[in-house]
């Protein structure tokens, strides 16, 4: 295997990390406020060890299966054929999430500075960054990812200590009840999406053996990521002004006024911009090196530039917002039902084995 | 750890490989960004806003600001008449030589006559565009903000108005008034159980004045306080910094004395401890205020001796005590729950919140104050 896609267990960590917080940051704590109130924060944790579990049982069904990525597991336990088609929608699933990574980066970019710029050079200018690194390797996204991770974490923990947090807004603890608590636990979920893509990358772990703790790991820190945003927006906005909102990320550098330097709030604002993209570069990469994988494609530059193309201009096709929102709910299921999946392989796993050795 | 990433031979090979890369980059990102670009003496920068009720039910905005064209003149009003913010800033474009930016919007002028209505509609235009600053600060004017503008733009012997306005206001955030943008306005306004304050100020003949504070229910102001009763709610809220207190009844003086004012002191620090209980279905708030000064003018006495001390600190704490339960008295009386009892008791007490009404429990709920006030220092005499 090409040293430059190999990566160690760590450097997963971090890509899953990308894959799960960038987007879904800013959309979670305002859909958790609709049903849950400020007490949001409760179904991130039982979102978050749900994920966690099914972590675990996906490493669990890659680690019976040394080497192989779920595209060669469906081909052992499904025969041929419906393998074929199975990973064509695992890669159809890829290809969609990247695809609402890149339209979500865009439509936020246009939200905030204005819609007069035009959306394919947006798209172009974002996804630049996000080819190159692919050009370069697994490992060169998991090194950018990692410097990236850590210089946001310090801004938000930084900016938690600063803001005029009102600590009242977030209690009383439990007051919206349990119903809407588990109603809210399947949006957190999809906030959690992209421990998933440990299946797509694993042959390329280089220290397997621990791989479980830094996927789990990744999950905590993400966990930790959600609830904290969520803690900071509901503090600040309050429950009712958050309903009300809809990227209220990008509107908490507001609440501090800067002396001089106007509207540097904007600035603060421009410093997700990076971190935004890491969703599209996770799910962007695992949908390239699968097609590459899969296909057997030996001209990999030629494919990548038309693999870009073809990827902006179907980004091009959905003009109207609100029916890209609606798309998005379909994130639930279709993440959902690849979990679901690779869950029943874990378990066919067994039944093959079992079946062998009679 | 970086450095070595960056010196090694490989890294110089990637940089000159990314290198086209970076100019197509930037040059398109540049373009980009060109078409957005204004020359500076073509801009107008709105710094204050004013709104109030026009004679034929629509609203009349005032906007000044700022230009860079012209060294003599470097600021002007536009007054038009409109709806909503949108049209107003439409009519301003037929009018003004400039191109106006609402980016570095400083204050929002609103007069008390049409924030007795609710303004919160009003001031969502702020919110959906996020070039627009939703941080520019609330600002009550008693009487017309198209006055105070005009007649601030008019003074020869001040500074321009939109600097005058604002660095008057600033002087002063913390001390006399409280700050409020319109983002923390607009979470007020939704959280329940708890209201906003805003500064008040008016024109006078000799410029603008500090006119204490608006005290709001849900988004529409209900009732005004003086810069003293601002002073003392701020107080209340443990954020007071530095406040010159003067206590206005005299201690053991001779009844014939000419001056009834016998004591200034700094107020240096407050420790506020609030607590709130229901007891048999009956709230109480318990809220202490723990008071740190230094005396800064009073009479020939012997503060250094502990009876002196005593009856100073008693009797600046039993006029602050005084001061408060007059102010909670009138805002119950009004409505507004500016230190946001209700808002503790939904965090505390949600099931009681959650059955009775909070403006009736509000009017009927027993508030204890107790003001300790301890002297620090009293200066280079005794």
């Amino acid at each position: 295997m090409n040293e430059q896609n190999q990566i160690s267990a760590k450097q997963l960590g971090i890509y899953i990390i990308g894959a799960q917080v960038g987007v879904g940051i800013i959309f979670v704590p305002q859909k958790l406020a609709q049903n849950s109130g400020h007490d949001g924060w409760i179904s991130l944790v039982f979102g978050g060890i749900i994920s966690i579990c099914a972590a675990i049982l996906i490493v669990l069904l890659l680690q019976r299966y040394r080497d192989k990525s779920i595209f060669q597991i469906n081909r052992l336990l499904f025969g041929k054929v419906a393998a074929v088609a199975i990973n064509c929608l695992l890669l159809l699933y890829l290809f969609y999430l990247a695809f609402m990574g890149l339209r979500a980066f865009a439509e936020y970019i246009l939200l905030i500075q204005g819609d007069h710029l035009s959306l394919l050079a947006v798209s172009i200018l974002i996804i630049a960054p996000t080819v190159y690194l692919t050009a370069k390797g697994l490992a060169a996204i998991c090194n950018f990812s990692y410097y990236l991770l850590f210089f946001l974490v310090m801004v938000v923990v930084l900016a938690g200590l600063v803001y005029p947090i009102q600590w009242n807004f977030l209690l009383p603890v439990g007051a919206s009840g349990l119903p809407p608590l588990i109603k809210d636990i399947p949006i957190c979920s999809n906030s959690y999406l992209g421990f998933e893509l440990v299946v797509f990358l694993y042959p390329m772990v280089k220290d397997k053996r621990r791989a479980l703790f830094w996927v789990v790991a990744a999950n905590l820190i993400s966990m930790f990521f959600f609830v904290l945003v969520f803690v900071l927006d509901v503090g600040l906005f309050g429950e009712e002004m958050l309903k009300k909102t809809i990227a209220p990320l990008f509107q908490l550098p507001q609440f501090i006024r800067f002396g001089i330097k106007e509207r540097m709030d904007m600035f603060f604002s421009l410093l997700w911009f990076p971190f935004l993209e890491s969703t599209l570069r996770a799910y962007f990469y695992a949908c390239f090196s699968g097609s590459v994988n899969l296909f057997g494609i030996k001209k990999i530059k030629t494919f990548l530039a038309v693999f870009t193309i073809v990827f902006i201009l179907i980004n091009l096709i959905q003009k109207n917002l609100n029916q890209f929102f609606k798309l998005t709910d379909f994130i639930n299921y279709s993440g959902m039902g690849v979990i679901s999946f690779l869950l029943v392989c874990y378990g066919l796993s067994f039944l093959q084995e079992r079946l062998k050795k009679t | 750890m970086l450095w070595s990433l960056l010196s090694s031979r490989k890294a110089e090979k990637d940089v000159n490989k990314a290198f086209p890369w970076l100019v197509v980059f930037t040059l398109l990102s540049s373009g980009i960004s060109c078409r957005e670009q204004r020359y500076l003496p073509e801009i107008g920068i709105v710094r204050q806003l004013g709104v109030e009720f026009a004679p034929d039910k629509r609203l009349l905005f005032t906007q000044i600001f700022s230009r860079f064209a012209d060294a003599q003149r470097c600021e002007q009003v536009i007054v038009s008449k409109a709806n909503l913010f949108h049209d107003a800033w439409d009519n301003a474009g037929y009018i003004a030589p400039l191109s106006l930016k609402f980016g570095k919007l400083q204050q929002l002028l609103v007069s008390e006559q049409l924030a007795r209505q609710d303004i919160d509609d009003l001031t969502n235009f702020f919110f959906r565009d996020y070039q627009k600053p939703p941080q520019a600060l609330l600002v009550i004017v008693a009487g017309s903000p198209k006055k105070l503008l005009e007649k601030a733009a008019g003074l020869p012997s001040q500074p321009p108005a939109f600097s005058y306005i604002h660095t008057l206001l600033k002087n002063n955030y913390g001390r006399y008034l409280s700050k409020l943008s319109l983002l923390q306005f607009s979470v007020w306004k939704f959280a329940p159980g708890i209201d906003p304050i805003a500064p008040v100020v008016n024109w006078t003949p000799e410029g603008i004045h500090l006119a204490g504070s608006a005290l709001f229910a849900g988004g529409r102001l209900v009732g005004r306080i003086d810069n003293t009763a601002t002073n003392t709610l701020m107080l209340m809220m443990g954020q007071l910094k530095d406040r010159n207190y003067v206590l206005q009844s005299p201690i053991n003086l001779n009844p014939l004395h000419p001056f009834q004012k016998v004591a200034a002191v700094d107020l240096k620090t407050v420790h506020r401890q609030l607590r709130f209980i229901v007891n048999r279905n009956k709230p109480l708030v318990n809220l202490m205020l723990k008071v740190e000064g230094n005396v800064e003018e009073y009479i020939w006495d012997d503060l250094d001796q502990p009876v002196a001390e005593e009856k100073l600190e008693k009797k600046i704490s039993q006029a602050l005590e005084k001061d408060c339960a007059k102010l909670l008295h009138y805002a119950r009386s009004i409505g507004s729950d500016p230190l946001g009892f209700g808002d503790i008791l939904r965090a505390k007490y949600y099931q009681y919140w959650k059955k009775y009404k909070w403006q009736t429990v509000y009017s009927q709920i027993e508030i204890k104050v107790k003001v300790d006030f301890k002297m620090k220092r009293y200066g280079m005499i005794k």
